[in-house]
């Protein structure tokens, strides 16, 4: 009974912890200025107001930056996961000669090991050369190549669990090498791909330094560029930024929820074989 | 029974066959001729090549060095999608996301025939094989046996012209083996489709080859009817893992029409003795051709009992002899002690002769 009740008030703690940043946030979204910093502070009791959501999504431009984040997240997370599960499907079934395809994989794992700022600058010059400077088709290139070496490892450790009778009972049975993989292969590690895809989806959505160094103009601006611009000379804007950051993670949230049934099956699998 | 696929069954042919995975040579040199609607079991024990065999017929392997010929034409560069083959997985191998008449259906769904047409060819292999009333669950949903049953409907569902089945039957319990067995039997000469069926189960191989081909290392040690394979095998390993229990063998060397070996001294008919062989040798001989007798009598081997298992209708009596362990059967009621003396009697008439250093027979 005791080391329940110690459960439950360990997980109440927990849980506070987490939620209360969370809370805050979304508070002072629909706080006056005048109540945001007012001491003792207001918990619970304020007068509630809409004008920061007006202000953000209506006075300022935060609607396209939400449509830009949208645009290059979900963009981004297709391409990624297009291109890495093709690769991770050939690097978990074909032998190349030499051990090439471990190599393979170890190099492009190795392109996650160097600190992203040191790309940040290369990147720049490619893309401005590219005439890409301020669209989202750079971001949507930088967050495919930023993605690319993780979905390639988890969807490796997913393929690598499909028994090979499988795939190769329906090649006898007729099917080509793709059709196994979209008719048998897939639909099997479906709970991994909704995992990846998740992961794809948050570290795009999040995504700060290459959006910074990219685009500087409303029109290709993601949502934690635009957030960060409302720290001005003059002040900062506390209210549009807090309800800017409440609209940012809505589509998170609601897109984990949709896919946690996988989600939880997905990160399990992967933890028992890496 | 069944309408045919439009070809009718076909022909394999093995010609000088190989297989190494790196230094190691799992195939070496095998040739085999299988006939149309012919059945065809691999034996071996593990490790002997016949499920790489299998494999490189099927095409999901491809061989280091010889031809495989379907119908006289060479196949070893057409992938397994063209061979027109169906293979039966030892795993079963089931979609574990379809559902059991998509499993059926789905070489037809590759194949994009048309839907009416799918589904009256599923309908009729799940009356054949009695699993109509399972069709809309899943493998997870179904015993070992009903899973077996679905990939077999699944092999067949799509006319091939040959069955290539990789120990089908060992994921199964005793009882139900022996039933599927039969089964598997009956429907393969209902359908008269050519099957290439890999067991290390020496039952197995008996009862369901129309010839065995007995292999060990890599290399084809008989391929033959069973019975022949039974009576008269080519060397000491086909006849040691064919029949249960195996051959026993007594090494000794031949003196002037005599057989010795230690205090044993086998006189032997001159129509039974090897013709040219050595004059050192191994002498073969089935369980069932050891009588034991309880009594002393003339011309009685005496030998002690080492244990007598029971089997219901007979018994196996294990014996040494000059240290050397033997296996004779009695009837039923045989009965010994551990450690009693018995006397033997060989039938020499039926007894086998190999080259102690090569394992081959001697006629």
């Amino acid at each position: 009974m005791t080391t329940r009740l110690t459960k439950y008030l360990l997980v109440l703690f927990a849980l506070l912890v987490t939620l209360a940043p969370v809370y805050w946030l979304v508070t002072i979204s629909f706080k006056r200025e005048i109540d945001q910093f007012a001491v003792p502070p207001k918990w619970f009791i304020f007068t509630p107001t809409l004008e920061h959501y007006a202000d953000a999504f209506i006075a300022r431009s935060f609607g396209q930056y939400l449509l830009n984040s949208l645009l290059v997240a979900v963009s981004s997370t297709i391409c990624a996961l297009v291109i890495g599960t093709l690769a991770a499907y050939a690097l978990a079934r074909f032998r190349l000669p030499r051990n090439l395809d471990r190599k393979l994989a170890l190099w492009i794992l190795s392109t996650r090991m160097f600190p992203a700022i040191v790309t940040a600058v290369p990147l720049f010059l490619i893309m401005r050369d590219l005439r890409l400077v301020n669209t989202r088709v750079a971001l949507i290139i930088v967050y495919t190549g930023l993605n690319l070496p993780f979905v390639v490892w988890m969807m490796r450790g997913f393929f690598a669990e499909v028994p090979r009778d499988l795939e190769e009972s329906a090649m006898v049975d007729g099917d080509s090498r793709m059709g196994v993989l979209v008719r048998v292969v897939l639909p099997l590690v479906a709970p991994g791909l909704a995992a990846t895809a998740v992961f794809c989806l948050i570290v795009s959505w999040n995504e700060f330094l290459f959006a910074l160094v990219l685009t500087q103009t409303d029109e290709a601006m993601t949502l934690p560029v635009g957030i960060a611009g409302r720290v001005t000379q003059y002040g900062i804007k506390w209210g549009a930024m807090s309800a800017a950051a409440v609209v940012a993670m809505v589509p998170i949230l609601a897109f984990a929820m949709s896919v946690q049934r996988y989600l939880v099956r997905g990160l399990s699998l992967g933890g028992v074989k890496g | 029974m069944g309408p045919m696929g439009p070809m009718g069954p076909m022909s394999i042919t093995i010609q000088s066959l190989s297989k190494s995975f790196g230094a190691t040579a799992v195939v070496n040199d095998l040739c085999l001729e299988i006939g149309d609607g012919e059945f065809v079991v691999l034996l071996g024990p593990s490790g002997c090549g016949k499920t790489t065999t299998l494999r490189m017929i099927a095409g999901l392997e491809a061989p280091t060095a010889g031809e495989i010929l379907i119908d006289s034409r060479r196949v070893n560069d057409l992938p397994p999608q063209k061979r027109d083959v169906a293979m039966v997985f030892q795993s079963y191998a089931l979609y574990p996301h379809m559902s059991v008449a998509q499993n059926i259906s789905y070489p037809l769904r590759v194949r994009k025939i048309d839907a009416a047409k799918i589904q009256q060819q599923v309908r009729e292999t799940a009356v054949l094989l009695e699993i109509e009333p399972l069709l809309t669950r899943r493998p997870r949903e179904l015993s070992g046996g009903e899973r077996q049953r679905v990939a077999l409907a699944r092999a067949i569902v799509r006319h091939p012209r040959a069955f290539l089945m990789d120990e089908p039957l060992s994921n199964l319990d005793a009882k139900l083996r022996l039933q599927m067995r039969g089964e598997l039997k009956h429907l393969q000469q209902q359908l008269g489709t050519t099957t290439v069926y890999v067991t290390h189960d020496q039952a197995e191989a008996m009862t369901l080859g129309d010839r065995v081909a007995v292999m060990n290392k890599g290399v084809l040690q008989q391929f033959a009817p069973p019975l022949e394979i039974y009576h008269w095998p080519a060397n000491r390993f086909v006849a040691e893992f064919v029949g249960n229990p195996g051959m026993n063998f007594i090494d000794g060397e031949l003196v002037g029409g005599e057989f010795r070996a230690g205090s044993l001294n086998l006189k032997l008919r001159d129509d039974n003795l090897p013709q040219g062989g050595p004059r050192k040798l191994t002498l073969g001989i089935r369980s069932e051709h050891i009588r034991v007798a309880a009594a002393a009598h003339d011309g009685g081997i005496p030998a002690n009992v080492y244990v007598t298992e029971l089997m219901g209708s007979e018994v196996f009596v294990v014996l040494e002899l000059n240290h050397r362990r033997l296996v004779a059967r009695a009837p039923g009621d045989f009965r010994a002690d551990t450690g009693t003396t018995v006397w033997l009697d060989f039938d020499l008439t039926q007894a086998h002769f190999f080259d102690p250093e090569s394992g081959a027979a001697l006629k």
